[in-house]
């Protein structure tokens, strides 16, 4: 596997040119600018109220290790401070570039000035993959969405499989969601490292529990029951099954990196005793964002009615385990994970053609998702303490 | 396929995952040999009571409890948010 080093030491395994608008007033100008220049990806936040939680991701993306280059595409008289965000951007080792639409006078003159900007940032880049890549350099994040009752038979456990082979590898993987793990309190105990891992558990499981009782529901969906999902205890046995079986090796919350290769829960469920209760994920994009502020270069997304969501920086590998499902989006989904609901394959067989996979994207094979242009983002605001960040 | 037209994940489970759409009628058959005759539908990916399941006992699957029984559940009967809830709600909620 080869890789792109960045400036920080970390590696990528896409080599990106980001185009972030900064308010949604430029949103249309970023897309033009982007669609000129094939292969840019296009991201941003839409609120023109500056937002701790949204300035953090757009720093953390903006230096993402798939990303080889950036250019800000600002209104003008949006709150967040761009030229602060480009500072901090540049401070951590990144290339980028402002282009302010009332300044250089409208949307043409932007589109221009974006176009020549990101041509010679494209030449500044690395041509190629200029690196050697081993597990060591890899954060795997794995996200499920899209659940039925085959996600805890097949796709998840095939799943942790792999995550299990990558940790022994000396890789790291990234699991989430901890609204979708309660019920499972007593085997993450046992899996913690020690305790204060669990303690920072049972936390998370804590606060996970206080909103969905706050909120009048817990992370189950309409789908999620059709599919023959009965309980958030159900739900998560299943979930969690795509962590693997190994020991986990920490915490972290929203933004936080592995300190050490191995297998990390994120918590990003902030404190709920505030008048101001918030969703701590919006929707899947949300949480796969979440893992690539996290550090993670490739993701793992598990589901069994289909997804076909993919993410704007970082190859999204999907892995279905409602046979049903599989044949009939086959166009979206990576790997079936179905065979082990016929009973004509093994978690372990499957678990190791996902390995097989994770090696090829890792290094410039294009999942389904990117083949089909799927490049979604999702920075919300995340009001009060909705994510607690590190 | 037919020929494991359910799925008992662990041997304390008391229901089983259906991996065909279950007609009324059919057998399936507990960890423990016994033949459960099912009582109505029950969807690909439902799941079905291999035993009596009395109010406000444990529903177990993977071993582990996913909620508590809402009303009796006799053996053969689908088990679904009707006659199943979760243990982490104090609102009434799945």
């Amino acid at each position: 596997m080869r890789g792109y080093l960045r400036p920080d030491g970390r590696i990528g395994i896409r080599n990106h040119l980001a185009v972030i608008y900064t308010v949604e007033c430029a949103h249309h100008v970023a897309e033009m600018i982007a669609r000129a220049l094939p292969g840019a990806q296009v991201l941003g936040f839409a609120g023109c109220y500056s937002d701790p939680y949204a300035v953090r991701m757009l720093v953390e993306l903006a230096t993402h290790p798939n990303v080889g280059g950036v250019i800000l595409v600002q209104l003008g008289c949006e709150s967040t401070d761009v030229p602060a965000l480009a500072h901090e951007i540049a401070r951590r080792g990144q290339r980028v570039e402002m282009v302010g639409i009332q300044r250089v006078g409208g949307s043409r003159k932007a589109f221009e000035q974006g176009v020549a900007t990101g041509a010679s940032l494209r030449a500044a880049m690395a041509a190629g993959p200029d690196v050697a890549l081993d597990w060591q350099a890899i954060t795997v994040g794995v996200e499920c969405g899209g659940s039925d009752a085959t996600s805890g038979l097949a796709a998840n456990p095939a799943t942790g499989w792999a995550v299990d082979r990558l940790v022994e590898a000396g890789g790291s993987a990234i699991f989430s969601e901890l609204p979708e793990l309660l019920g499972c309190d007593e085997i993450l105990f046992q899996r913690a490292a020690g305790r204060e891992v669990a303690a920072a558990i049972r936390d998370g499981l804590e606060r996970a529990q206080t909103l969905g009782n706050r909120l009048g529901a817990f992370a189950i969906s309409a789908g999620n029951q059709e599919g023959g999902l009965t309980t958030i205890e159900e739900k998560s046995l299943g979930a969690l099954s795509k962590s693997g079986t190994g020991r986990i090796d920490g915490v972290l919350k929203t933004a936080q990196r592995p300190a050490h290769p191995g297998l990390y829960l994120l918590d990003k469920v902030g404190e709920v005793d505030g008048t101001l209760v918030s969703h701590y994920e919006e929707n899947d994009n949300d949480g796969l964002v979440s893992l690539m502020a996290s550090g993670a270069q490739l993701l793992l997304f598990t589901t069994g009615r289909g997804s076909v969501v993919g993410s704007a920086l970082a190859p999204v590998l999907k892995i279905c385990g409602n046979p049903r499902t599989s044949a009939r989006m086959a166009d979206n989904i990576d790997v079936d994970a179905g065979p082990i609901v016929e009973g004509l394959a093994t978690i372990p067989d499957v678990g190791r053609q996902i390995f097989a996979l994770m090696a090829e994207v890792a290094d410039g094979r294009l999942t389904k998702a990117e083949e089909l242009g799927h490049e979604e983002y999702w920075i919300p605001y995340k009001p009060g303490r909705a994510c607690d960040m590190a | 396929m037919t020929d494991h037209p359910v799925l008992v994940l662990h041997p304390a489970d008391n229901v089983a995952v259906a991996l065909v759409d279950l007609a009324p009628g059919r057998t399936v058959a507990a960890p423990d040999g016994t033949r459960v005759a099912v009582l109505e539908r029950v969807a690909f990916g439902h799941k079905v009571a291999l035993r009596a399941i009395g109010y406000g006992e444990s529903v177990i699957k993977y071993g582990f409890p996913i909620g508590r029984a809402t009303a009796d559940i006799a053996p053969g009967a689908w088990v679904h948010a009707h006659n199943l809830g979760t243990t982490k709600a104090n609102h009434r909620r799945t």
